[in-house]
């Protein structure tokens, strides 16, 4: 068996005319991370969606961890086989959470979905996984809104690993946040990655996010991977003109935020 | 011990008498305050009722105000207030049992149209244009032309025209939550479509159904008394009062106007309160 968690070939999306994912390949192997970068509108939310079975490619395959997702009907005992292999955290802690669920009860339905337990054990495991994501057992009683976007989007962490899945997608899982919480969220994540040698598929627009999680990334561009490589090499010498304006985008060292001038 | 008392917390979080009624304002307060007498008495009118209200007492045949009667008598002597009292429970239950029904056939029809888009979407939706064109007093004639008058048909014509009122309203708004990001997570964690509609989108969409069914309570309320008045709806001699204005209308020329007034009234009174409460639900449910 290939030590493949994911082998995306030729993959295509078409929204009508639109084609929003043209011939995007890609392999992540176990305990590594892909990073894929791209401008708005290059196609990223579409592959992750694509990835996690939310929406039917038009075009080439998916295989996750060997085996080929075939599109169609799915029997509900084959998604949640499926959903122990892939899992996905969203961009908007906002709108990632029921506002009317209480934080313990995310974390439990994954855990109840998933693995036999009873509820005071379950009760006992969710609480485990909040505070594996820095939350405490005060916020297990808590509702989405009295959290912050940060908490939140820990809650969205904690409930997809629940499911101890193979593979994290992480949609701009922290472009949402302030810089000095998204650091917090990556160290979790590679904290995270250490202890379960889970995958990820770390999506982004910023490059120097990147560079702290992934190993590995592909630039995309009008649906269209246009350079991939080396994190690293990718920021140290892009060959594209396209990578390089990404590269530019990103504040750096020494860089001091302008007030804007009135038009 | 600390999750009863989070539990215990959380739910008085939720409903909180003063902070529901700065949610529903002074129109809000004063519409839930009439609607609360009305039922009370509704219920109690047994012990309330002063009198038996189908007994005709022909010294009280179109008789005015009086101490014994405060409201008079109606043609055949039967006391107005008693008649009133005990109207409401034909004249209300009528249309409880009509958006009861309207609102969870509409409801499951919507969501389950949401959910699956595409063709099943496309389908109700057109089904629910067509019943809404139609006023609803034909349906009633309709199902009265099956099942003669009465009721019941009413009620089930009635409830067939109220179904696309909810059902439109819950339908986009099922949309808009079907679509938010924690569905869609819900979904790769392998949960069911079942346990998603029911778990989580009609919980979220709780405010609105309660907006929409009692604003079309008012409605229905008109509906089945203008039904009722023109006889073929609740047939005499029970008490209601839709058919107390259609007969209070007769004694009214012969000098007797608190029948009709008074049903008349209580009418537009319980109408106009549960829209307005309707009214401030939904505004409640917009901020949320
Ligand atoms: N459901 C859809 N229907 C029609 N077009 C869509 C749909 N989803 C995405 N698109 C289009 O596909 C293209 C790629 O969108 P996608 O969301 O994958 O980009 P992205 O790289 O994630 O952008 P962002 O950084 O803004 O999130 C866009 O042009 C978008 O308008
Ligand atoms: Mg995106």
């Amino acid at each position: 068996m290939s030590d493949f968690v994911i082998e995306a070939a030729g993959l295509r999306k078409e929204f009508g005319q639109a084609v929003a994912v043209d011939d995007v390949s890609f392999t992540l192997s176990r305990g590594q991370s892909l990073a894929v970068v791209g401008e708005s509108g290059s196609g990223k939310t579409t592959v992750a969606r694509m990835l996690v079975g939310l929406e039917t490619p038009s075009g080439g395959s998916i295989s996750v961890c060997g085996r080929p997702r075939r599109g169609g009907r799915v029997s509900s005992a084959e998604r949640r086989r499926r959903a122990r292999e892939i899992q996905i955290v969203f961009q908007d802690p906002y709108s990632s959470l029921d506002k009317l669920q209480r934080i313990g009860d995310v974390v439990e339905t994954s855990l109840a979905l998933h693995f036999p337990l009873t509820p005071a054990e379950r009760r006992r495991r969710a609480l485990e996984l909040l505070e594996a994501v820095g939350l405490a057992e005060r916020h297990a009683s808590m509702l989405p809104r009295q959290l912050s976007g940060g908490q939140r989007q820990r809650v969205a962490i904690a409930r997809a690993i629940a499911v101890e899945p193979e593979v994290l997608v992480l949609d701009e899982a922290v472009a949402a946040l302030d810089v000095s919480i998204q650091a917090q969220i990556l160290n979790l994540l590679a904290d995270i990655r250490e202890r379960s040698g889970i995958s990820y598929v770390f999506i982004s627009h910023d490059l120097a996010v990147v560079h702290q999680i992934s190993d590995f990334a592909v630039v995309m561009s009008g649906g269209r991977i246009v350079e991939r490589g080396d994190t690293r090499d990718l920021l140290r010498d892009p060959q594209e003109e396209y990578t390089q304006a990404l590269r530019a985008a990103v504040p750096r060292p020494g860089w001091k935020p302008t007030r804007r001038q009135p038009a | 011990m600390t999750a009863v008392a989070t539990r215990v917390r959380g739910t008085l979080g939720r409903f909180s008498p003063s902070r529901a009624a700065r949610a529903l304002g002074i129109p809000g307060v004063a519409a839930a305050a009439l609607i609360a007498v009305v039922l009370t008495v509704t219920l109690l009118a047994p012990v309330l009722a002063p009198y038996d209200p189908d007994q005709p007492d022909l010294f009280n045949s179109l008789a005015g105000s009086s101490a014994a009667h405060p409201l008079g008598g109606d043609a055949l002597g039967r006391d107005v207030l008693s008649r009133l009292m005990w109207g409401a429970r034909t004249t209300l239950s009528g249309p409880v049992l009509i958006i009861c029904l309207s609102t969870v056939v509409g409801t499951a029809l919507a969501v389950t149209a949401a959910w699956a888009g595409g063709k099943v979407d496309a389908v109700v939706s057109r089904l629910l244009d067509v019943l809404f064109a139609v006023p609803g007093i034909v349906f009633a004639l309709i199902t009265v032309a099956v099942l003669g008058p009465g009721v019941t048909g009413v009620v089930l014509g009635l409830a067939v025209a109220y179904t696309p009122y909810v059902a439109r309203v819950v339908r986009s708004a099922a949309l808009r939550e079907r679509n938010m990001p924690y569905v869609a997570a819900a979904w790769v964690q392998g949960r069911s479509a079942f346990a998603i509609c029911v778990r989580h989108l009609l919980p979220n969409l709780r405010p609105i159904i309660v907006a929409q069914s009692v604003s079309a309570l008012g409605f229905a309320v008109i509906d089945l008394a203008a039904i009722s008045f023109l006889g073929l709806g609740v047939q005499p001699p029970t008490a209601d009062w839709g058919l107390m204005v259609k007969s209070g209308l007769d004694s009214a020329t012969r000098g007797q106007p608190l029948e009709a007034l008074g049903a008349g009234l209580l009418i537009v009174l319980v109408v106009a309160a549960v829209i307005v409460l309707g009214d401030r639900l939904g505004k409640e449910g917009d901020q949320r």
